[in-house]
């Protein structure tokens, strides 16, 4: 395989990566929004339809040493097909749609055609994100406290 | 992985129901043994994978991510679909909860299957051939076959498309071992046929090539979701006739 | 022995009508919703979703709901539904790093980087009951202004004040320390944003506190099979994860008061949110599902020394769902006390692999402690009737007087009525349902 085949291959990997990141982080209100904007686009083909099952969830011993299962999380699965491009939804939570619309979504960002628009929906998505950690960061160190030790007075 | 990708096709359509049609038919099948089994199996997949339907949904229906599965060579190229679906693992005969064999001479010794072990006989293999009239391969004539045992009130005239003497007899040893054992199917196009481990297969004492009779038809067959599979059972003792 | 019993099926459908009846209550009363419970309840369904090992928040609200508050029993329904979905695999571990953390303190350290970040916490309120609570059913609540630190006062209900620079009021003291101990160097102004490193990071770079090895071995899962002892740290950890909270407790509890030698410091322990990764079979690479809230507690503990390593200390290791941090201190002073490999002198039972791991599991205890409620009926009958057997043995025995009864129970039987006149009874089977 040619360096640019490789290249543009973990590229296009990278950028479906983050697309489903985005995605699968952000409400289902927002899929939906997004997915009726693209409502003219061809009629997506259902690959593998949308199921829910278990994720086990793997720990490290103190963070950073040995995997341990800790327990299972619902997940929600599917695959869809835009003219030939496939979409891989993966979300959290047993939310079927929340999962269809992420891989209708992830096949229209693949798609040279919608590729753009959904990009620009895609940031707008990130920005969002980046707000609620944001908010999220601001309330948790407002209770940021720095103790004091009292020194005992030797007189 | 766009290799793996690019062998990604859909499967049933409607898989809780689908599935539990499948099922249905392949308890039956399972519980009337020798007997074949119509139903249109074709119809419950938007686009006909590459290999045999009828074998198709019985490993779309039964295996899951604890199942290992082997297929044969001309069948190994389907594997990534069945992993995509089911989640079942390639593996060797040996480790393999079903195996599907494109016809008989592809199929692996049945002792080189697993026959599950005296604590648990029924963790023995499922094998899945494909050799039925309608599975897409030559087929030959029917070997004329006598079955009986439990599921057969009577010993039946069973016409062993595909079959061989090799494989009767094989199954006559593996029977010695009962509980434990493979369970077989006989899969083509829309037919499937069990042969459990219980059932016996011997030379049949009349002459002549076996007729394949058909037990049961599934209803409908026109496409749809509600239509295929649909099964209904014949009288007890009637029997369709197909030859 | 276990015989099969008929028959009761209109008296168990009108139980059921009759639980769903008074579980529901006087029509007048608002309905409890799931959004509420799974957000105005939250530590309860932090600790179902811990216990029945099943992070899914709507089922676990729907289970508290279902269960008409008892936890065990959600625990249980929540169990039971795990059992109808298929399994998608194993997710990629976790990076608790990585956190972003609602609530971060330490024990061990007054200043570290990331700070101590106290979150919604009850740590500091004055456990005095809250009349204000008592209103409910609409929005918000007016807030009634209370005296800092008073009751009610827990971070959640005020207005959250815009951050100032690092600092939370009263004098910029320099009375404080502000140095790591021992190390002479002083703390960063402010940490980068979002990252809060753990604090055992400190004594692992000194090289006094054991590292943790990745040996890359694929970890053991209960799940898929009955544990075997001795378990490997993996499986203990995995089995306290699903622990009963009590249950650990009492045992942690334990361990602090002499039935095990260790003396635990709490090095980190934080609350908040973690992105699980996933790597679909078909893509092969690792996937964002998603964020669930988790909390984490790596505890300090001193070794006792001795098998020629130098001495250093040793750490203990709790992870939970939710928001459960007595769950995840409790597990990090277990996991601690279990770590047999360290050769210490077992002192209690917090320190027996097979005690704690064997009956830890809530629904499985109460199970086998529940199930002595259902009919015993047929076994009951015999032991009675072995009983009265003995007793008639014993009376034809002995010199025929009452005092000689006494001798099939050990002598301390009461004289009871002559032989003759007792029954062997209660032998025809009983009439059930």
């Amino acid at each position: 395989m040619e360096p640019d085949g490789a290249t543009g291959l973990a590229a296009a990997q990278e950028r479906r990566r983050e697309r489903m990141e985005t995605l699968s982080l952000s409400p289902p209100e927002e899929l939906e929004r997004i997915a009726s904007l693209f409502a003219g686009c061809p009629e997506p083909v259902t690959v593998r339809a949308a199921e829910t099952g278990l994720v086990m969830v793997r720990g490290r011993i103190a963070g950073h040493g040995a995997a341990f299962n800790l327990g299972e999380v619902l997940a929600s699965r599917c695959v869809v097909s835009v003219e030939g491009v496939l979409g891989f939804g993966y979300t959290l939570f047993p939310d079927e749609r929340h999962a269809y619309l992420a891989a209708l979504c992830d096949a229209l960002g693949g798609h040279r055609d919608y590729a753009g628009p959904v990009e620009r929906e895609l940031a707008a998505l990130r920005r969002r994100r980046a707000e609620t950690v944001s908010r999220d960061e601001a309330e948790a160190v407002g209770t940021r406290v720095e103790f004091f030790t009292m020194v005992r007075g030797d007189d | 992985m766009e290799a793996v990708l690019a062998g990604i096709a859909p499967a049933f359509r409607d898989h809780p129901h689908d599935s539990q049609k499948v099922f249905r038919l392949a308890l039956e099948a399972m519980a009337r043994p020798a007997r074949f089994l119509e139903a249109d199996f074709a119809g419950l997949f938007p686009a006909p994978p590459p290999l045999d339907p009828a074998a198709a949904a019985l490993i779309l229906t039964l295996c899951d991510h604890d199942t290992g599965l082997y297929l044969s060579p001309s069948l190994a190229g389907a594997a990534g679909y069945f992993s995509f679906h089911t989640g079942a693992r390639p593996c060797h005969p040996s480790e393999a909860a079903f195996a599907v064999a494109g016809d008989l001479s592809e199929a692996p010794p049945l002792d080189a299957l697993g026959w599950g072990d005296e604590a648990c006989p029924d963790l023995g293999a499922t094998l899945v051939i494909c050799c039925l009239p309608g599975g897409g391969g030559a087929v030959p004539p029917g070997m004329a076959l006598r079955a009986s045992g439990p599921g057969l009130g009577t010993p039946l005239e069973f016409a062993g498309h595909g079959l061989t003497e090799a494989f009767v007899g094989e199954r006559e040893l593996m029977r010695a071992c009962y509980p434990q054992g493979v369970d077989v199917f006989l899969t083509g196009g829309s037919l499937i046929c069990a042969l459990p481990r219980t059932t016996a297969l011997e030379r049949s004492r009349q002459g002549g090539r076996g007729r394949m009779r058909v037990a049961a038809k599934a209803g409908g067959g026109q496409g749809g979701r509600g239509s295929a599979g649909e099964h209904r059972r014949s009288g007890q003792g009637g029997e369709g006739e197909c030859t | 022995m276990y015989v099969a019993v008929k028959g009761g099926a209109r008296a168990i459908e009108r139980a059921h009508g009759l639980l769903a009846l008074k579980r529901r209550g006087p029509e007048e009363v608002p309905e409890l919703g799931l959004a509420q419970i799974r957000s105005q309840l939250r530590l309860a369904v932090s600790r179902v979703m811990a216990e029945g090992s099943l992070y899914a928040p709507d089922l676990a609200a729907l289970a508290v709901k279902q269960a008409w508050g008892d936890l065990v029993e959600a625990v249980f329904l929540l169990r039971a539904a795990r059992t109808s979905f298929p399994s998608f695999g194993y997710s990629e571990p976790l990076d608790t790093a990585a956190m972003r953390v609602a609530r971060r303190i330490s024990g061990t350290w007054k200043d570290l980087p990331g700070g101590q970040i106290l979150g919604p916490t009850f740590d500091y309120t004055h456990r005095l009951l809250d009349p204000a609570l008592a209103g409910g059913g609409g929005g918000r609540a007016a807030d009634r202004g209370h005296p800092e630190g008073g009751p009610g006062a827990a971070a959640g209900r005020h207005a959250v004040p815009a951050p100032s620079a690092g600092r939370e009021g009263g004098a910029a003291g320099s009375a404080g320390i502000r140095a790591y101990p021992g190390s002479g160097r002083a703390e960063p102004e402010a940490p980068p944003p979002g990252a809060v490193p753990r604090a055992a990071l400190i004594l692992e770079r000194e090289g006094i506190l054991e590292t943790e090895e990745d040996t890359g071995r694929e970890p053991a899962d209960l799940t898929q099979g009955a544990p075997s002892f001795p378990a490997g740290r993996d499986l203990r950890l995995q089995g306290l994860a699903r622990a009963d909270e009590g249950f650990l407790l009492s045992l942690a509890y334990s361990t602090q008061r002499g039935f095990g030698s260790s003396h635990p410091f709490v090095a980190d322990l934080r609350v908040g949110l973690v992105k699980v990764e996933f790597t679909p079979p078909e893509l092969g690479f690792p996937v964002t599902l998603g964020e669930i809230e988790l909390t984490e507690c790596e505890t300090v503990n001193q070794f006792g020394g001795g098998s020629g390593a130098p001495a250093r200390f040793t750490r203990g290791y709790g992870l939970a769902f939710g928001n459960n941090e007595r769950k995840a201190l409790s597990m990090a002073m277990v996991e601690r006390a279990l770590r047999s490999e360290l050769g210490e002198l077992r002192k209690g039972p917090a320190q027996d692999e097979e005690f704690v791991l064997g009956h830890c599991d809530n629904v499985e205890a109460s199970g086998f402690v529940s199930h002595v409620k259902l009919p015993h009926y047929v076994d009951f009958q015999a032991e009675l009737g072995l009983l009265r057997d003995i007793r008639a043995a014993a009376s034809r025995g002995g010199a025929g007087g009452s005092r000689a009864r006494g001798d099939a129970s050990g002598g301390s039987a009461p004289p009871g009525p002559p032989a003759g006149g007792s029954h062997p009874g209660g032998h025809s089977p009983a009439k059930e349902g």
